[in-house]
This record gives structure tokens, C-alpha cells and sequence, in this order.
């Protein structure tokens, strides 16, 4: 509902990917008896829509909910509320069969590259097991792709045999890269892939990633905290705070010309590697507030600069500010 | 200028394993002045960590040991002191923050009573007296509520608020040198932001030389005076932060520079530097970055370039004045 | 294409099993009882064709003598040889332990994966069984399945194996709900692999070496129990040469012929202790948290 509206206006083909109004409330009951429930809204109702091609990133601090958007999507976690459709067909409802198959079209790759591959099967076994579980190569045929996937995430063939210790992070990460696009999948979602890396191996792997996109048409949905890394590789951007997309738009719109006052400071918090950068820094007051008591009205209004009683007590909508292109959930682009 | 406060010299540090000898650190020269931040910068298996265990002398315990050089903390050799004379100085001149600061806070005694302690070991000062002075601190270090924080315990705290207790701790004696290692880097940026701005006020107030050791050349750039970079246990060059940002010397440092985004640079492409950090074992013979520059030439692989003008190690510096 | 720079110099390359032997082989004192157990392991098979006498000859000559160069080990009430005996005793008493801990490590596995991977309601009902079991102890238990199945050798085995069920479930359990909870087992529930397939290739290999140490130090207390309950009279015929009923069987002439008893105590001394050794061996060499 978002996108179709994005690029200048017109409406686009159907997205690969559509969210709308997900949720999950965890549930965690308290003290010894049990009686106090308490209910943590990691995600409270969100909605996006990727297109196909397109890298859409979402970014925001520990604890947002942007891991849990990504596993309800993966349906390793089922919603509380809300829908996922992928490629027009609805992802929450599939049976298990219909599941198992449908995933051949989205992917995952992991923020650890060292707990996210079995320390006790080569590299060779990890690669293949999409390629078995999914009955896509039979015999030779595997080691044939196996070897070419190593090729394509830049690996010597040698590595099939070694096991994932005998691996850097960065090469580690690779192959949980070769892993996910052995079923030729349409979608992957990237969920911190380089935050456990060293920076001048993170540009490979997001070169890399890049680079792959392009030759194989992925649809990226990436996760990550770090907006500049976000902000080199998407598209699109969603920002999101305790559970909340609070600004979505394109890239540069939001990143340029951010609207939300959350948007702001976390652009402004991001240390610049410039010495002789003018920081207009917005300190944010004080920390998160828990997710189990999550503030009414608007969400971030403890810690805004600029709230007002209205943010107390009114949530505010995603809307168009006069001078921008992207939404944001601000009351003051009402004004 | 004065004296410097701390000072390494042609310091190595080894770990021993199984009967082999692993070099961690090998040569680093470094000098902090009062009131001056400096960056050490590197990436996993640099050998930055080692050297901040190294100075604060904490590599007891571990396979490592210091082999060789010296650090002087104003003029006097910390590897000849006792360890009575060692733990004086610990916490009294020289305070350290860690990456993780749950680890180094005890979970089961309040924060007031950790602080007051840590307070009354150092200074002679009665329990109301360091009571008012822990408040104080954490009052300085931004944390509201400051009296009901003294009496929770660790776990009932955010991780940015751990950290600025911690820094609240390591401050609170004073100390002439901080050595914060990766003190954000397991934080938010919202709360790393916040973080920042106490450190860069303890210097300007108490005149604090800071020890910065991160991976983040971001932050970096904006805390240090001045920043050493350091790679394979050596620091490849060395500089006031804005030569090293903008006039970069060591192909190690460019090569960094340029692999990270940039925000709202619109880039396609990220540079990168190619392969892997070697580790400790297999360190290429000459320059240790030989295996990686995209400038190597024969030279480099036969022989270690030393320290040119004091600044970087890069054979395309022989020749004074000679730039790439 | 991309960085294809990803250098693999050609290092020694060790394999996991290489990298276990060489630190098991530093163990001095599990060497020594692995290799102990094995020559006992070869004594089992050709024993019976190296023993001196044949274990039910009696010489009624040389009733109850002590050790001597004609009976090592000296000779019992029937002036059987003690040294044979035990000879013929290490094969039965090694099946024994062997059988039951082998029965009772493949259902508390089975039981231990599926209560661990499953959880809920199927968790709660095997593990209250499972606790059930433990709260008696061990030798009774053992005592009161025999009661049931009737006496005999078969029956130990499987006395000794009901009472290992729970030990090895728990154990696996436990180890299944911590690698259930790895990221690598998510990863390969991402791609679409079955349950089956998740328990098979992904939680069973990581419990294997969590087995193996079991595995070893079980059998020693599952012979010490198998003797215990020949000794009782539950076990194996009197006439039959198993340690255990040797030694029931020494026990009326403990005073003017100690070595009757001794030696088949010995014998189950020194086997028990040699498999306790190995397995500590087996823990520290196997064991990932020391090994890294």
C-alpha cells in the first residue's frame, strides 16, 4: 500500500513482498506463581511492501523489533496479528507442505556467521543441504553446485572440504552466503549480515552482496543498526522505534531530509569519520522504555525533543509532511 | 610541550600456547600527553586490545606476558613495579573501561556500595564522604535519579547506564589516564552519542589523558587528537587526526578509510581491502601488509620497513616528502 | 568475481578426529585404561582359548589353595582355577555391560531427543517417567525389575538397561534443548528442513560425543550393578564364572581363603575404574569448551 505509491506516483506491478499490520505480542508471565502476566509488544503493527529487485532496508537500535519483523517474514515466528504475502500468495495461512516448498523463495543470511553454520559438517555438506532438503540436484550435480556457488561468493573450490572453524568471520559469512542462494532464491533477508565484522571485510561482503543482486535479480530485505550501512546499500529505508515504523521512503529522501525527530537523531548520533564534520548533534534523553510499558501516544515522545501533550496522548498516523516524500508518524507534520 | 603522561616504548607482548610462542605485539612506540585523547585503531587480531592489558598490566593470569620495551607512567617503569606499588596506581592515576561493563561490575552487590568502595580503597575518606562523592559522580556522568541508582543492583541497569557507572567508577579517583576499550561499541548509537559527550567532558574538565581503543574510525574521528593506526601488532602510522583522515600515508589506512560508508555519500561501491587480517602465526616476513597492498612491490615482501619520520611504516615513504 | 581474494594457504589440516586423538593422547591416565580395557576386550574373545583349565574342571586335590605356579590365582571351594574363571568372567561380565548400557543409551537417546525437540506436553510426560525412575535407587530398582522379569543373566541386562533409560535421556535432553536453540539449527529450519532431517543431522551428531563419554562411564557401573545382583543370587547361575557370583561365592571362605574373593574383586576393581578413567579422558579431550 506504501510503495505502490513511492516512485513518482505511479502505480507499480504487484511487490514480491507485502506486510501489513504485522505484530507479536510475547507474552511472559512474572513472578513465582505465575499470576502476573506481562505483555512485551516487540512489534506493535507494522506494514511495508518490498518490490522486486529492490534492497529495503530496515534499521533501527536494539530492541526496535527489527529481528522479530524479520522471523515472522521467515515464519520461524508465527505473527500475533497481521499478514505476510509473498508473491501474492499468503505466507501466514500455507500448510506445512505448501510452506516447505515456499521457502525455497526466501532465504536468510545471519548476523553470526561463526553460531549460524553446524561446527561439525563441511563446508561442502552446509552448502548442499538447501540443494537436498529441496531435492534440486541429485549425485554429481551437487558438488557441481556446490563448487560453483563457492566460485560465486568467491571461494576457493578446496573449501568444500574444510570445516567452518578453519574460516574467518568474513569468509564464514560467505558461505552462509553460498547456502542462501544455493535454491536460487527470489528474496533474502539479511538480517545484520556485517555488524560481526571487521570494516574492511564488511565492504567486501556488502560489495559483494551488491554484486549479487545484480546478477542474480535478489530482492533484499536487510536489517541492520547501523544507517550508513543501510543507507550504502538500499533502496528504500524504513526506521523503526519500539515496535513502530516511525519514517519510510526512499533512500535518499529519508536520509537527506529526514522527518521524524527520531529519524533525526539517530542520523545525528552517527559518528562521522571526518575530523572536521559540524556535528548539530540531538542528544536524546535517557534510555528505551521497556517494550512491556511502552509509552502512550506517540512511542518515542519520553525522549523527543520537541513533544508536546498531544504526542502523550494521541498516536500519530504515518502521513506525508508538506515538504518531503517519505512518511513519517509525527504529529508535527500536521501543522 | 610537557612531559608525557604515558609512555610506550618498543613494547612486545607474547602469548605462549602449547609450548609455542604466539607474538601479539611486536615494537609499538605510543605517547600520551595530559589532557589528550588518543585513538588506537585496528581491526580483530591487531593487537590493540593486547596493548591497552599490556599498559593497565592485567595479562596476569593469561598466557600472555610482556617480553620486551617499557611503559613509563610519568617516567616511572611499570614493569619494575611491585604489585603492591601496581595496584596503587591502578584506580588511583590510571582507571580502565571495558566493552562489556556487566562483566566488570559485581551482580550481586548494589552500585552504590561497588562505587563507595571502590572510592574509599583509594582515597582516605569517610563511608558519608564517599557516599556524596559517588552521587556526585554519577550525577556527572548523567545518570538521573542518581540517589535510587546507588541502591540498585547491575542487572536492574540499561547498558548504557552500566557504562557510565563504570566510567562514574573509573573516574571517580580522578585518574590521569583512562583506558577505554571499545567502551561503546556494544551500545546504541542514541546512547553511544551520550556516552561520547561524558568522556570528551572529563577530559576538558579534569584534564584526563584518554587511551581510546576502538574499531570505529567514526568515532575516532570524532574524540581523538591524535590517532595511531595499528595492524599485525604494530602501529603502521601515527598522526594528528586530521592527518590521518585527510592525508593518509599507509596503504593499510587508506584501505580502511575508504571500506567504510559513508552517510549519504549515494556510492555504489565500497573500497575494500582484499583477504584477510592475517594472524599472529602467519604474518607475511617483510611488511606485514604485503599480502594485502595493492601498491607491494619486491622490496616489501623481503623486508620490514621501519618507522619513517616516526609516522608510518611504508617502504613508499623512504624518501622524506615522497607521497603516493 | 567479487573480492576473489580470499586466501587458503595450505596449512597442516586437521581433521576433528585428529585433533581428538592428539589431545586425548596427552591424557597419561586414560591412555593407560583405554589401553588396559582393550587387552581385556582381547581377553574376552580368546580367553576361553588361553585359560590354563577349563573353568568348571574341578580339582578335587587343590581345594581352596592359594595363588601358585599351577593355579595363578589360586583355586576355589570346587578346586576350580580362579585364573581361568576370570578369564571366561571378562566376557561375560564385558556383554553384560556392553548389552544393557548399549539398550539403554539407544532408548534414553531416542527418549532424550524427542522430549528435548518436541517440549511441551510429550517433554513433560517422558521426563516425569524419567524421574520416577531416578527416584529409586539404582540397585533397588535393578532388584525390583528382577522380581519381575524373574532371575538370569538376560534379565540383568535388562535391569541394568531400564535403570540407565533415565540417565541417558536426560543428559541428551538437555543437549538437544541447547543445540535446538543454536543458530545453526534455525538457519537449517530456514531453509525448510525436516524435523527428522534436523534431529538426524543436526542435534544427533552434536550429541555424539556427550554419548560416547556416557556411554563409557556407564558401563563400568552397569558391571559393578550386573555383579552386584549375580552376587545377590538375581543374576547369574552360581556355577556360571561371572565376577560377581565368584565373588558371592568366596564370601562364606573370606577368612582362611581371602583370594577366592580377591582376585574376581580385583578384576571388577580394575575394569570399573579403567572405564571411569577413560571416560574423564574421553570428557576433557571431547569436550568443545576445552578444546577451543
Amino acid at each position: 500500500m506504501l510503495a505502490a505509491r513511492t516512485k513518482g506516483g505511479i502505480a507499480m506491478k504487484k511487490p514480491l513482498l507485502q506486510v501489513e499490520g504485522l505484530k507479536k505480542h510475547f507474552v511472559s508471565q512474572k513472578g513465582f506463581s505465575k499470576r502476573s502476566k506481562q505483555i512485551v509488544k516487540a512489534v506493535d503493527g507494522i506494514s511495508f511492501d518490498i518490490q522486486a529487485g529492490e534492497t529495503f532496508g530496515l534499521v533501527g537500535e536494539s530492541g526496535c523489533g527489527k529481528s522479530t519483523t524479520g522471523r515472522m517474514i521467515m515464519q520461524m515466528l508465527e505473527a500475533t496479528e497481521g499478514t505476510v504475502t509473498f508473491d501474492g500468495r499468503r505466507m501466514d495461512t500455507v500448510s506445512g507442505q505448501e510452506l516447505k516448498k515456499a521457502r525455497k523463495d526466501f532465504q536468510m543470511i545471519f548476523q553470526d556467521p561463526y553460531a549460524s553454520l553446524n561446527p561439525r559438517m563441511t563446508v561442502r555438506d552446509i552448502i548442499a543441504e538447501p540443494l537436498i532438503v529441496h531435492r534440486l540436484e541429485e549425485g554429481k550435480g551437487i558438488d557441481q553446485r556446490v563448487y560453483e556457488l563457492l566460485d560465486t561468493v568467491g571461494l576457493p573450490k578446496k573449501a568444500a572440504e574444510r570445516y567452518p572453524h578453519e574460516f574467518s568471520g568474513g569468509q564464514r559469512q560467505r558461505i552462509g552466503i553460498a547456502r542462501a542462494l544455493a535454491v536460487k532464491p527470489k528474496l533474502i533477508i539479511a538480517d545484520e549480515p556485517v555488524s560481526a565484522l571487521d570494516v574492511s571485510i564488511q565492504s567486501q561482503v556488502l560489495n559483494l552482496l551488491k554484486d549479487l543482486q545484480d546478477e542474480f535479480d535478489l530482492t533484499y530485505l536487510f536489517i541492520a543498526h547501523d544507517l550508513s550501512v543501510v543507507d550504502f546499500i538500499s533502496d528504500r529505508i524504513a526506521v523503526m522505534y519500539l515496535g513502530n515504523i516511525v519514517e519510510i521512503g526512499e533512500r535518499d529522501d529519508v536520509i537527506q531530509n529526514p522527518q521524524h525527530p527520531y529519524t533525526k537523531a539517530l542520523l545525528s548520533a552517527v559518528p562521522v569519520p571526518d575530523p572536521r564534520a559540524k556535528r548539530e548533534r540531538i542528544v536524546l534523553e535517557g534510555d528505551l522504555p521497556s517494550p512491556s510499558n511502552p509509552p502512550s501516544g506517540c512511542p518515542f515522545h519520553t525522549r523527543c525533543p520537541f513533544a508536546w501533550d498531544r504526542c502523550k496522548n494521541e498516536v500519530p498516523k504515518l502521513q506525508r509532511g508538506k515538504e518531503s516524500s517519505q512518511l513519517a508518524s509525527c504529529h508535527l507534520l500536521d501543522g | 610541550m610537557s612531559n608525557p603522561i604515558l609512555s610506550i616504548n618498543q613494547m612486545y607482548t607474547s602469548f605462549h600456547v602449547d609450548g609455542e610462542t604466539i607474538p601479539a605485539v611486536e615494537g609499538i612506540d605510543l605517547s600520551l600527553y595530559p589532557g589528550e585523547i588518543v585513538g588506537l585503531v585496528g581491526e580483530s587480531g591487531s593487537g590493540k586490545s593486547v596493548t591497552s592489558l599490556s599498559v593497565m598490566q592485567l595479562l596476569e593470569g593469561t598466557p600472555g606476558k610482556v617480553t620486551g620495551g617499557d611503559i613509563l607512567f610519568e617516567n616511572q617503569n611499570l614493569l619494575e613495579m611491585t604489585d603492591r606499588e601496581k595496584r596503587k596506581l591502578r584506580g588511583n592515576d590510571i582507571s580502565m573501561i571495558f566493552q562489556e561493563p556487566m562483566t566488570s561490575l559485581n551482580p550481586v552487590i548494589k552500585i552504590g556500595k561497588q562505587l563507595v568502595e571502590a572510592i574509599r580503597e583509594h582515597q582516605s575518606i569517610s563511608k558519608r564522604g564517599a557516599e556524596k562523592h559517588a552521587v556526585y559522580m554519577l550525577d556527572q556522568v548523567g545518570i538521573p535519579r542518581a540517589e535510587e541508582i546507588m541502591k540498585e543492583y547491575p542487572h536492574q541497569l540499561s547498558g548504557g547506564m552500566r557504562q557510565r557507572v563504570m566510567i562514574a567508577m573509573a573516574m571517580s579517583c580522578d585518574p590521569k589516564l583512562l583506558i577505554a576499550d571499545e567502551p561503546t561499541t556494544a551500545l546504541d548509537v542514541t546512547i553511544q552519542a551520550q556516552i561520547l559527550d561524558v568522556m570528551r567532558n572529563m577530559r576538558d574538565e579534569h584534564h584526563t589523558a584518554i587511551l581510546f581503543i576502538t574499531h570505529d574510525l567514526g568515532v575516532i574521528a570524532e574524540m581523538c587528537d591524535r590517532v595511531a593506526v595499528m595492524y599485525a601488532g604494530r602501529i603502521v602510522e601515527q598522526g594528528t587526526v586530521y592527518e590521518i583522515f585527510e592525508n593518509p600515508k599507509h596503504p593499510y589506512t587508506k584501505g580502511l578509510l575508504g571500506s567504510i560508508p559513508k552517510i549519504g555519500s549515494r556510492a555504489e561501491r565500497l573500497d575494500s581491502i582484499k583477504g584477510q587480517v592475517p594472524t599472529a602465526e602467519d604474518r607475511p616476513k617483510g611488511c606485514k601488509f604485503a599480502n594485502r597492498c595493492p601498491f607491494v612491490y619486491k622490496h616489501c615482501w623481503e623486508e620490514e620497513p621501519p618507522l619513517f619520520d616516526g609516522e608510518n611504516r611504508c617502504w613508499l615513504h623512504e624518501q622524506k616528502g615522497e607521497s603516493l | 568475481m567479487a573480492e576473489a581474494n580470499v586466501h587458503m594457504e595450505e596449512q597442516k589440516r586437521v581433521t576433528p578426529f585428529q585433533q581428538f586423538w592428539s589431545s586425548f593422547k596427552k591424557q597419561k591416565v586414560s591412555f593407560a585404561a583405554g589401553a588396559f580395557l582393550l587387552l581385556l576386550f582381547i581377553v574376552a574373545i580368546i580367553g576361553p582359548y588361553i585359560a590354563p583349565y577349563e573353568p568348571n574342571e574341578p580339582d578335587y586335590n587343590q581345594l581352596l589353595s592359594g595363588p601358585s605356579w599351577q593355579h595363578l590365582a589360586g583355586t576355589d571351594d570346587f578346586g576350580r582355577d580362579i585364573f581361568s574363571r576370570i578369564l571366561h568372567g571378562a566376557r561375560i561380565s564385558l556383554a553384560v555391560g556392553l548389552s544393557s548400557v548399549l539398550l539403554g543409551a539407544v532408548v534414553g537417546t531416542v527418549f532424550g531427543v524427542i522430549s528435548g525437540y518436541f517440549g511441551k506436553w510429550i517433554d513433560s510426560a517422558i521426563m516425569r517417567v524419567m524421574d520416577v525412575l531416578l527416584a529409586f535407587p539404582g540397585m533397588l530398582l535393578a532388584i525390583g525389575i528382577i522380581a519381575i522379569l524373574g532371575p538370569g543373566l538376560v534379565n540383568v541386562v535388562m535391569a541394568v538397561a531400564i535403570f540407565s533409560v533415565p540417565v541417558f535421556a536426560r543428559i541428551i535432553r538437555s543437549n538437544t534443548l541447547a543445540i535446538k536453540s543454536t543458530l545453526y539449527v534455525e538457519a537449517t529450519q530456514s531453509i525448510g528442513s525436516s524435523h527428522w532431517r534436523t534431529i538426524w543431522k543436526h542435534i544427533f551428531p552434536g550429541t555424539v560425543s556427550t554419548l560416547i563419554v556416557y556411554f563409557t562411564m556407564r558401563i563400568g557401573s552397569a558391571i559393578l550393578i550386573a555383579a552386584g545382583l549375580s552376587f545377590l543370587g538375581l543374576g547369574a547361575d552360581p556355577s556360571t564364572p561371572e565376577w560377581g557370583a565368584m565373588l558371592s561365592n568366596g564370601r562364606s571362605y573370606l577368612n582362611n581363603a581371602p583370594h577366592v574373593t580377591f582376585f574376581p574383586g580385583l578384576a571388577i576393581f580394575l575394569t570399573v575404574l579403567a572405564f571411569n578413567l577413560l571416560g574423564d579422558g574421553l570428557r576433557d579431550a571431547l569436550d568443545p569448551k576445552i578444546r577451543e
